[in-house]
């Protein structure tokens, strides 16, 4: 048991060495895996919230590479992985807490179950947004869908107010180009 | 977009060439510049006061000074990559600590009472708390811009090391020009003005070093 661990280790750490050296398809095959590892990682902690899951697992993908350079090969990549994973779940749930403290004062609008429809666009918009680049995503999730001002979006992201503004101004501009070549 | 077609999007840009080791070491050493730069716009020129100290109380300073700065910011690197272990530099940080410390506690037990006010404060403990406080601004700045291309996983601990390492990189800068010459100032009159920088990081680092 312990050795096919040390050996899938083994292999994970020998792909992102190879990944971070320019082999794009090892780097695949890293990404895929770990996907497969983040789902199970994400759902045994958000059970039953299967959109939030893939949401997870897709953002952390996108740390993951947004982070690579930080792997060195003297750590454990499962230990580096897991690092990466706990802190975008730790703070989806902190910005879950906060969405769904601004949804109480609202008087539960979207919470309520049989508003499908609101979810399911949710779920699009979330899906479009996971094809900008992630500044532009993050600064329209936060002024646009989770209701913060562009200072504090400014505070969360580490951008500063007016490249707050811009990308959300370029983003929404990427966004409904991208909707009208789809159309 | 699917969980696939957003793999193969990102396995089909280059990576990139950011190497957080060097940029964090860039970033101490360009922040240590314009704070030694803010010095000698205040102070006048550097190592003014050498010729009085004598050379080996210069050189304990500097030693001391760097040893906790490059400790601090090995550990600050730690604390920026996800799943390495932030204790064991953490506790390395403590050893110059240690060695100061023992050293000044010799000093003072070897002196009469009345004299320990004057060994520990010296007649500068103002300025050197003002002046590593204020170094450590531009250091900390440059810092958590190095910090961008790391992944701190626990902010405040990282904010905090970030905090220790400008602190004690602004006591470099102002190691060249302390007049004071024990064991027991280093020890007393300069830990202030790096502590203080490490609890404001501490502070800062869950809204500076989010990513």
């Amino acid at each position: 048991m312990t050795k096919s661990v040390d050996l899938f280790e083994a292999k994970l750490q020998a792909l992102m060495v190879a990944g971070m050296g320019g082999n794009a398809r090892a780097y695949e095959t890293l990404l895929l895996l770990c996907a497969d590892r983040l789902r199970s990682y994400f759902r045994r902690r958000l059970a039953g919230r299967e959109a939030d899951v893939e949401d997870l697992v897709q953002e952390t993908l996108i740390a993951i590479d947004r982070k690579r350079a930080t792997y060195i090969p003297a750590l454990p990549f499962t230990a580096w992985l897991h690092g990466i994973a706990r802190y975008r779940l730790i703070d989806m749930l902190r910005r879950d807490g906060r969405r769904a403290v601004s949804l109480d004062e609202g008087g539960h609008e979207l919470s309520d179950a049989g508003n499908a429809d609101a979810l399911l666009a949710e779920l699009d918009v979330m899906a479009l947004l996971s094809s900008l680049p992630p500044k532009q995503a993050a600064a329209i999730r936060l002024t646009r869908i989770d209701g913060y001002s562009v200072r504090e979006a400014a505070a969360l992201t580490g951008q500063s107010e007016p490249s707050v503004k811009i990308n959300v101004h370029r983003g929404l501009g990427r966004l409904v180009a991208a909707i009208k070549g789809e159309s | 977009m699917r969980t696939d077609d957003l793999i193969a999007n990102l396995a089909g840009r280059p990576s990139p060439a950011a190497r957080p080791a060097a940029r964090l070491a860039a970033a101490v050493f360009c922040g240590w510049l314009l704070a030694l730069a803010g010095m000698v716009a205040v102070l006048g020129p550097p190592l003014a006061a050498v010729p009085d100290t004598g050379a080996t109380p210069f050189a304990l300073k500097v030693g001391y000074t760097v040893a906790l700065a490059a400790l601090a910011a090995f550990a600050a690197l730690a604390a920026g990559r996800p799943g390495q272990r932030v204790a064991p530099r953490l506790l390395m940080v403590g050893l110059p600590v240690l060695l100061i410390g023992a050293a000044a506690v010799l000093e003072l037990a070897s002196a009469p009472r009345a004299s320990w006010d004057g060994l520990m404060f010296g007649s500068t403990f103002e300025t050197c708390f003002l002046a590593i406080s204020l170094a450590s601004i531009p250091l900390f700045a440059a810092i958590a811009w190095a910090f961008r291309s790391l992944a701190p996983t626990q902010p405040a601990l990282a904010g905090m090391l970030a905090g220790l390492s400008a602190g004690a990189a602004g006591a470099v800068a102002y190691a060249a020009y302390c007049p004071e010459t024990t064991a027991s100032f280093l020890l007393v009159s300069y830990t202030p003005g790096i502590i203080g920088p490490a609890i404001a990081g501490a502070l800062l680092g869950p809204r500076l070093l989010r990513w």
